[in-house]
């Protein structure tokens, strides 16, 4: 309809006409001429060769009918801003415009576009020329991990192109085929409109955050109802009385930089608009080779046998691999746990998934064999000429099963329980005995994941014996030792460079992770690079998950309110896992019981993990969060009911709240009253139905809380505290290390290991760095990270530790720094460094302002830079001292006729410490509420009649994402619960929040409807069959 | 993706020819957004030559003809159809109900005629399970996880749900379609169209279509006078999903009194439900609150639901006391 204007309208514009024109190429698959038919049939097109004018230039392209036009734009034409995330039409991220309209390219076939005028984030606008989208859109956070940015902007442009004045609906709407995993939803409706603004001529807004009511604590605390500390200028750390230094000497007084809302450093940010962010998906080599996997379809089973010869004969396949041929993955011993059969690690003993290529399948989805070919369709036309005899094997996948009698042994005639842990305070039974209220509870969560945008994966390539790899992950320095290990060669060998994720949530890193030393190896015997970009069904049953759990309790109250008992009893099923992450103890899962407990006089847990066929767990953008809390939100809700409490009195009486001398909680910041309080304010609590389902007509709406303890980002200690030798001597220490350079321009480059996610940790550390140097701004701040050839060795994150632990090493690096440039400053200045002060960029006499040195003018004088490095290492007493609670307040709406709800407003609290960048901490924390939704409203991946994920193969059609359209309006309270032994008072959001959603959400659905939902996930059809059973 | 050849023919006859020589080994392409997710899962029921109908003129129009009524060509885009004015405002049910269709970047790929007779979405054939569908014998939904993508009302052989909106919208208009076929152009209604899972040319399908035929228009005729109607989609995101359940509803009023009254379910059943029962019910009777809870109980009483589906009757029924509510005014 458009292509033949807009063709000439090109070719007005200089682009010779000559260049374009299909030409169809004979066919290779003969077509059959139908008996006796007087019809000759024409030749089918199965190859074919186009022009496309992509960005107003002419390319040109060979491709097969099967061919995308993501696959000619990203590989063959090697234009990889455009990002392909689902492959089946259902999240947005690889949206391009075709003829001013926008269209996704993974699921237009090449041809379709062969010669009409295509848009791709690289024609919206480059670096040195942002398209207002892309500027206002990096000013505003409206990228986080940035993996569906190329996609919305470039709908955006086609959107602004045809309307200079968009309304916020109009906006949704046109946006509405694009998922943003992150959830800047705000901010990039914001960006649109304001681009729109900005392009009729007006005048931007500021930046600001959207609505964060920020509530200040006071530096020394009150003891009587939180968490606090004492006056003076130490601390006395946990029960070995250690003195630290308060604020390790920076106080958070008269703060310029931290605490100021500044968009992210602009290195990081902008090539998430403009498409050049190097995520490894993004990388690509003209002679690379496409890895592709054979999955197992049986839920367990032993491979007999694989037939592989037909495969190896098929066009375009140059490898392939199976558990005959695979290399031997050489294993580093694993001190801290006993297991029988092969484990990997890291040197943090964290760890533990059977290696690549197993012959034994534990789950469905298990990979059997992998194929390199020059395309990923070539690779898969040959997975299916694979012929594997399996042994089929009796499978147990859910906790109900694994209880059943007769349930398979998965464990060699060990039974399926793998352990079981018990902790306990009093004589539960006694106190039972003494109450007046003795209530019983049993709450399922089916399992849950946080499956990145980006799909998990790497790129592999020699050089000789040199190994560059591009992975996916939250650290570079583990994985490469870890892979060097593997490989056999010494880690200098390997450059490990990873800089931006589309993600990775714990979940995602080891789906890449897991595979690295096996496209080593490919890329090594093909002698080419080697990709793998796992497509989402395969990649489900290589994530971790958040486990099937489920909950029994037994509470015991008097009349008043005090629980004087309780029983918490909670199965796991833990897949094939034996030792590690939920097997291995119940680790964080101790939080809630703590919170809930500390006044608790009888108690008793039990922890019991099975084994089972299902995906294996872990890390999952948090760590035992939601699939423990899930329950405690719901009862601690339906025991206050039972004694007639507000859900908040409720809490309020058994919440923990440390106290000097109590060595139980050894916590100097901890807001877990004001977070209820707080909260409840902002909210607007006194507002909810004093009765459930109260409320008269067809749209009921309802309110619910949920809370939650979680570690406020795991501790440890910097270079110069006294505990810091002996932790990082260990032999599997935990060491981070950053360097930070002064040039003698008198910028300030942070050299830093890890990888951003999109939480934009770098940019946190850039103004406290700042803010120890003395400047008023962060303009002078620079970074280069997640390459080793660039940042020193360091540590990985998880667990909150980039701002604790990645901060200990960039801090001290700051710190020694600052040392450093007084002492030059006061050698040159001919004084003596305590008569001087930093300010701007310089160090300058306290008396005289004109006796000053700047630092790039230090710099020059010591031939160039001045560099630091600082360290830090986690570990110690104080992991367990830095505790953080958080609570989420939530409105639905209900309609009691379908069954159907709405999200409506969220307020979200965190006990943050000190808040360094409120703007990007809010844009964090929007995704972190709607990843939490997702989690509580939508199944497991996991089919409960035919275990497996290969039904995920409709993409985000069969993991629903929330879109622009199902977002709540959200107010995030900070409560920045100053951290004593910290730099300025930090300590890490940590995603403790998250763990309260599931529960605020079923409380919430209840308080409307009263229809209160036991079994994870939240479904229509369980409201709707609560309402029926209520009707009857 | 599997390995695909594409025929670009010019004429409903040549590509009718093409159909014919190559039995159910190929199939109509035009906006390819079902075919495509079909022939990335490499199932064994997908396709191996492609029938390219784009290049055919004039199979993309919304016009009005001589009777008042609106024809629609069948590779009109769904977009199309929500931004035009005549659709808007004649046929708003229409509009409603497409512009509630997968996603903007699909509806512009996506046409009217791919949309009718789409492929059903259940989980287990799109992922490649052995069923009746895809080569098999066996139909996992009705025994496997049934809670979304799979009928209550009962089946032959496939019990997934038909999935097509479009349908379900454009029965209560009383609309038709145009098939051309190896014999001549034959046009049948479009609830005759979509029957249900049976089989046709040997394989199950949900519409009547075979293999060498090509649906190629769509006949709305003229929208009643004082025609009330509705549509209702209940689904677990506001964008992409399928319907849990819906519900087309077009009411002929004389002031408060039902004349006459389309009922169409979509999203519970093998086909759009046509509920003549509620239908009749409705005829003659004030458009009133206790009219709403008189019928709903005598809607889809002959459900049958599997193991985890039966929540889609109930808010089905949740959907018409909807829709009558919103059109009682």
């Amino acid at each position: 309809m458009f292509s033949r204007r807009d063709f000439l309208k090109a070719a007005g514009q200089g682009i010779a006409l000559t260049a374009v024109g299909v030409r169809a190429v004979p066919s290779a698959i003969a077509a059959p001429v139908a008996q006796g038919s007087p019809f000759a049939l024409p030749t089918p097109v199965t190859q074919e060769q186009s022009a496309f004018l992509i960005n107003g230039k002419t390319f040109t392209a060979a491709y097969e009918a099967r061919t995308t036009l993501w696959e000619v734009l990203a590989v063959t034409l090697g234009l990889t801003g455009t990002n392909r995330s689902c492959n089946k039409a259902s999240c947005g991220a690889c949206s391009v415009l075709i003829d001013g309209v926008p269209f996704y390219s993974c699921h237009t076939l090449a041809m379709e576009a062969a010669g009409r005028k295509i848009l791709t984030v690289e024609g919206v606008g480059d670096e040195k020329n942002l398209h207002p989208l892309q500027r206002i859109g990096h000013q505003h956070v409206a990228a986080d991990c940035g993996f569906c940015t190329a996609g919305w902007v470039v709908t955006a442009k086609g959107l602004l192109d045809k309307n200079r004045n968009p309304s916020e609906e109009q906006v949704k709407a046109a946006l509405a085929g694009h998922i943003c995993r992150c959830a800047a939803y705000p901010s990039i409706i914001q960006t649109v409109i304001e681009s729109a603004a900005v392009m009729r001529g007006e005048k931007a807004s500021p930046v600001e955050p959207h609505s964060i009511v920020h509530i200040k604590q006071p530096m020394v605390r009150d003891f009587a109802t939180h968490g606090g500390h004492a006056p003076g200028d130490e601390l006395i750390e946990g029960p070995s009385k250690t003195v630290t230094r308060k604020w390790q000497g920076y106080a958070p007084r008269d703060l310029k930089v931290i605490g100021q809302s500044m968009p992210p450093l602009a290195e990081v940010s902008i090539p998430r608009f403009t498409g050049k962010a190097e995520y490894a998906s993004r990388v690509r080599f003209p002679d690379m080779l496409h890895a592709r996997f054979l999955t197992c379809p049986h839920p367990r089973a032993r491979i007999k046998d694989i037939d592989t010869s037909a495969a190896e004969k098929m066009p375009g396949v140059a490898h392939v691999l199976t558990y005959k041929n695979a290399p031997e993955v050489r294993l580093k011993p694993d001190t801290t746990t006993t297991t029988t059969g092969p484990v990997v690690t890291t040197p943090n003993g964290n760890r533990l998934v059977p290696p690549a290529l197993p012959r034994d399948m534990n789950l469905q989805g298990e990979v059997v064999a992998i194929v390199a070919a020059e395309t990923e369709d070539l690779a898969d036309d040959a997975i299916a000429a694979i012929r594997v005899d399996y042994e089929v094997l009796p499978f147990v996948s859910t906790i109900k099963d694994v209880l059943a009698p007769g349930a398979p042994d998965l464990r060699g005639g060990k039974g399926n329980l793998i352990r079981s842990w018990e902790s306990k305070a009093g004589d539960v039974e006694r106190g039972f005995a003494e109450a007046d209220v003795v209530k019983e509870f049993e709450y399922h969560f089916a399992g849950g994941v946080s499956v990145p945008m980006q799909p998990s994966g790497s790129v592999a390539k020699w050089d000789g014996d040199r190994l560059t790899i591009w992975g996916m992950g939250q650290g570079i320095y583990p994985v490469r030792n870890a892979l060097a290990t593997s490989l056999g060669i010494e880690a200098s060998k390997i450059r490990f460079i990873n800089k931006w994720n589309g993600s990775t949530f714990g979940s995602g890193r080891l789906a890449a992770e897991r595979f690295y030393p096996l496209m080593a190896h490919l890329a090594r015997i093909t002698g080419r690079p080697v990709k793998i970009m796992l497509p989402k069904d395969q990649e489900l049953a290589q994530l971790l998950i958040k486990p099937e759990t489920l909950t029994r309790f037994k509470v015991g109250a008097k009349k008043d309110g005090q629980i004087v008992a309780l029983q918490h009893e909670i199965l796991l099923s833990v897949g094939d896992v034996e030792t590690g992450y939920h097997a291995s103890g119940p680790g964080n899962a101790t939080n809630q019981l703590e919170l809930y407990t500390s006044r608790v006089p009888h108690w008793r847990s039990v922890w019991s993990a099975y084994k089972t066929n299902a995906p294996r767990p872990g890390p999952s953008r948090s760590y035992i969060q939601q699939e423990t809390k899930w329950s405690w939100e719901a009862m601690m809700d339906e025991m206050a009911e039972t004694l007639g409490l507000d859900p908040i009195e409720f809490r309020m009486k058994h919440i923990t709240r440390p106290t000097p001398g109590d060595d139980r909680y050894p916590y100097d910041s901890f807001a877990s009253v004001e977070v209820l309080a707080e909260g409840a304010k902002v909210f607007g609590w006194d507002k909810r139905n004093a009765k459930p389902g109260g409320a008269s007509g067809r749209f009921k709406r309802g309110m619910g809380l949920g809370m939650t303890q979680h570690h406020g980002g795991l501790m440890g200690y910097h270079e110069g505290e006294p505990a810091f030798a002996a932790l990082a001597a260990a032999p599997d220490a935990s060491v981070f290390g950053s360097e930070i350079e002064v040039g003698s321009d008198g910028l300030v480059t942070m050299k830093i290991a890890l990888p951003d996610s999109g939480s934009n940790a770098g940019t946190a550390i850039a103004q406290v760095v700042a803010e120890m140097l003395g400047f008023s701004n962060r303009d002078a701040i620079r970074i280069a990270w997640g390459d080793t050839n660039i940042a020193p060795s360091s540590d990985e994150w998880f667990g909150g530790r980039t701002i604790t632990l990645q901060g200990a090493a960039t801090f001290n690096a700051a710190d020694k720094l600052r040392t450093d440039l007084f002492a030059r400053a006061a050698r040159l200045l001919k004084t003596d460094a305590g008569s001087l002060r930093i300010a701007d960029g310089g160090i300058v006499a306290v008396d005289n302002p004109k006796q000053a040195v700047t630092f790039g003018a230090l710099a020059r004088a010591g031939g160039g830079t001045i560099r630091a490095i600082g360290r830090g290492v986690a570990g110690g007493e104080r992991t367990g001292q830095n505790k953080g609670v958080g609570a989420c307040f939530v409105e639905v709406e209900v309609d009691t006729w379908t069954g159907d709800w709405r999200f409506i407003r969220a307020t979200y609290v965190h006990d943050t410490g000190i808040v360094i960048n409120p703007l990007v901490a809010e844009a964090d924390m929007i995704g972190s509420l709607v990843e939490s939704t997702q989690v509580a409203t939508d199944p497991i991946p996991w089919d409960r009649e035919f275990p497996g994920t290969r039904h995920y193969s409709v993409g985000y059609l069969s993991y629903r994402l929330p879109t622009i359209m199902d977002v709540p309006t959200q107010t995030q309270v900070y409560i920045d619960s100053l951290e004593p032994r910290w730099f300025y008072g930090i300590k890490s959001f940590s995603e403790t929040s998250i763990g309260a959603v599931p529960g605020a959400l079923a409380n919430a659905i209840y308080n409307a409807c009263g229809v209160r939902i036991r079994e994870h996930p939240i479904t229509r059809d369980k409201i709707m069959a609560g309402l029926r059973r209520g009707r009857l | 993706m599997k390995k695909i050849a594409v025929y670009r023919p010019t004429s409903t006859d040549e590509a009718i020819r093409i159909l014919s020589s190559h039995g159910t080994e190929a199939a109509v392409y035009a906006g390819g957004t079902d075919l495509l997710v079909r022939l990335k899962n490499r199932l064994k029921q997908a396709p191996a030559y492609l029938v390219d109908i784009k290049k055919i003129n004039d199979l993309r129009y919304i016009r009005e003809d001589q009777s008042g009524g609106v024809r629609i060509g069948a590779l009109t885009k769904l977009a199309e159809i929500v931004d035009s004015e005549i659709i808007a405002k004649r046929y708003p049910m229409l509009s409603k109900a497409i512009g509630m269709i997968s996603s903007p970047e699909l509806r512009n790929a996506s046409t009217l005629g791919g949309d009718l007779l789409q492929e059903v979405w259940c989980q287990y054939l799109r992922g490649g399970y052995n069923c009746w569908r895809n080569g098999g014998y066996l139909c996992y939904g009705a025994i496997g996880d049934n809670s979304y993508y799979h009928s209550a009302m009962g089946g032959r052989l496939c019990y997934a749900v038909y999935p097509g909106d479009a349908a379900t919208a454009l029965i209560p208009y009383d609309a038709a379609v145009k098939l051309a076929t190896p014999t001549g152009v034959q046009e049948l209604s479009l609830e005759k169209l979509v029957p249900g899972d049976l089989m046709v040319d040997g394989r199950i399908q949900s519409h009547v279509v075979r293999h060498n035929e090509i649906l190629t228009e769509v006949i709305v005729p003229p929208p009643r006078p004082n025609a009330r109607t509705s549509f209702e989609k209940l689904r677990p995101r506001g964008v992409w999903d399928f319907a849990m359940a819906a519900l087309a509803l077009n009411l002929e009023m004389r002031g408060s009194v039902i004349d006459d009254a389309r009922v169409v379910f979509g999203g519970i059943a093998g086909k759009p439900v046509r509920e003549r029962a509620v239908e009749d019910y409705l005829r003659g009777k004030t458009l009133d609150a206790a009219l709403i809870d008189q019928v709903v109980p005598r809607a889809l009483t002959n459900a049958a639901p599997l193991k985890y589906n039966a929540m889609k009757i109930e808010m089905a029924k949740g959907l018409l006391a909807s829709g009558l509510d919103t059109l009682r005014t």
